[in-house]
């Protein structure tokens, strides 16, 4: 379980600084596939990279599994993290090693209990995890051997190397055409069922949002306008900007 | 045919000895150029603004040393460092007395160029590794410097070929090698052929380095083996 409390976030600028983040509350259950929707620069990234600490939050707190990780730092940051996956929207595959090792990276990093493993049953895990996003015959080869789909589900893979009790996606299928977005979707959905892992999901696509999220937040400038499961907010959308990312007129009924 | 044999047999012991101790020095200055300068590019890496353990003075003060190393000319340097030579080194001739104005001058070029090799690698992958828990240690040497590799191996011919250069130079004050014996015999004494046979090595040992150096990237860097 996810608890976010109270968390804002400022950044910096030139121009004095920006509240990318204000006062957002959220909690996300455990094995919960939930979808965090929005405009650009409403402040869904900050908000994900908050749970793993990419970004620290100025204020308020933000606990997993029961505990306040808010000020981790060090070693303990570091092992706390690699109890959580991330996929990114662009391609981040280690271009100069293999699919497989690419895959066993995480476990080489001496944070969890993988890194315990001989390196010959770490290979043997990574291909296991292969297989579960359907590649195993690409262990072999080498990321820009790989389409763009075949790369991000290699990147999820990887993100499950030290079985994390959770999987955050940011817009991890925002490059990919239609079809191969479904094939990543069935994968998720997949290793849902399979793991019991909660899913962090950015996206941009409703259709993705639709297709594969129990539970959906909206946000806008910063803040947690609307939330809900995705059939709530996709048949009863309340906020204003909810409307507008549906495309509907606002004021016009729902049917 | 015969003006060679003859040539070879007057010159070639001094010309085969000459190269040897170019290439040598030239080796052993690069050898000792890049380990300062890798771990100084690092440094430079890291504590840039953009970097991942932002240090604003320090990386102010290694800039400034690393610049201030490189606005010199080499011709001054190693005049300027026959002290230190002398007290490290024991002498400042000949290719021993060499090598240490040659690391001195080449260090700041490579950190600069291993700064910019690892400037290019993806900065997704610097955060995707972060994201996985990764420290800045295990950052610095599986993900910078194991993707970074191609364009590092790219910058050794361009580094080895600049020493190659000033080893030359290094020849005016008695360093021997190549830049010694076109200077004695081919500018002293007005004998052209050993000028010429000089430059021919010389375009020789850049050509074979650069190859070389080509090959290498190639066969290691695996973006191309699509
Ligand atoms: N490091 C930073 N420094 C300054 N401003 C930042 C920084 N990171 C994010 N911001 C600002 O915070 C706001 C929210 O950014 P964020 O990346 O969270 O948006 P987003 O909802 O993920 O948008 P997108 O859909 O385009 O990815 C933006 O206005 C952005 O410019
Ligand atoms: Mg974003």
């Amino acid at each position: 379980m996810i608890e976010i409390k109270n968390v804002s976030k400022t950044f910096p600028t030139s121009a004095g600084t920006f509240e990318a983040l204000h006062d957002v509350s959220l909690t996300i259950g455990s094995s919960e596939i939930f979808g965090l929707i929005g405009e650009s620069g409403a402040g869904k990234s900050t908000l994900v990279r908050c749970i793993n600490l990419l970004e620290r939050p100025t204020s308020g707190t933000v606990e997993v599994d029961g505990r306040d990780i808010t000020n981790l730092r060090g070693r303990e940051l570091r092992a706390f993290r690699s109890g959580i996956g991330m996929v990114f929207q662009s391609l981040s595959l280690f271009q100069q090693r293999t699919v497989l090792e690419n895959v066993r990276f995480p476990a080489t990093l001496g944070t969890s209990d993988v890194s315990r493993l001989s390196a010959a049953e770490q290979r043997k895990r990574a291909s296991q995890l292969l297989e579960v996003v359907g590649l195993a015959e690409k262990a072999e080869s080498y990321p820009n051997q790989l389409s763009g789909g075949q790369q991000q589900r290699v990147a999820i893979a990887r993100a499950l190397m030290t079985s994390p009790s959770i999987l955050l996606c940011d817009e991890a299928t925002s490059a990919l055409d239609t079809l191969t977005t479904a094939s990543v979707l069935k994968t998720l959905a997949h290793i849902r069922e399979e793991m019991g892992i909660t899913i962090v999901l950015i996206t941009h696509s409703l259709y993705v949002a639709r297709s594969i999220c129990d539970r959906i937040a909206v946000m806008e400038a910063g803040r947690i306008v609307e939330q809900g499961t995705t059939k709530e907010v996709f048949e009863a959308p309340k906020a204003q900007i909810t409307r507008a990312l549906l495309g509907i007129e606002s004021g016009e009924e729902v049917a | 045919m015969e003006a060679l044999t003859a040539f070879l047999a007057e010159y070639g012991q001094l010309l085969a000895q000459g190269t040897l101790d170019t290439i040598v020095m030239v080796f052993a200055s690069a050898l000792g150029a890049y380990v300062i300068g890798i771990p100084l590019g690092v440094l430079l890496c890291l504590w840039a603004p953009t970097g991942l353990t932002p240090k604003r003075a320090a990386n102010a003060v290694l800039g400034w040393i690393v610049n201030m190393g490189r606005s010199i000319p080499f011709i001054i340097l190693i005049l300027f460092l026959i002290p230190t030579t002398r007290a490290i080194v024991g002498t400042t001739l000949g290719v021993r007395g060499a090598i240490l104005p040659l690391i001195v001058s080449a260090a700041p070029f490579v950190a600069r160029m291993v700064e910019q090799s690892l400037a290019e690698v993806d900065a997704g992958l610097i955060e995707a590794a972060q994201s996985m828990g990764a420290s800045t240690w295990q950052i610095v040497y599986k993900v910078y410097l194991k993707e970074g590799l191609p364009s590092l191996l790219r910058g050794v011919p361009i580094a080895i070929i600049t020493i190659l250069g000033y080893s030359a130079m290094a020849g005016a004050v008695g360093a021997g090698g190549l830049g010694d014996i076109a200077i004695r015999y081919g500018y002293q004494r007005y004998q052209d052929d050993v000028m010429i046979a000089t430059i021919v090595i010389l375009i020789v040992l850049v050509q074979v380095v650069q190859s070389v150096g080509n090959l290498l990237v190639r066969s290691l860097d695996k973006r191309m083996h699509a």
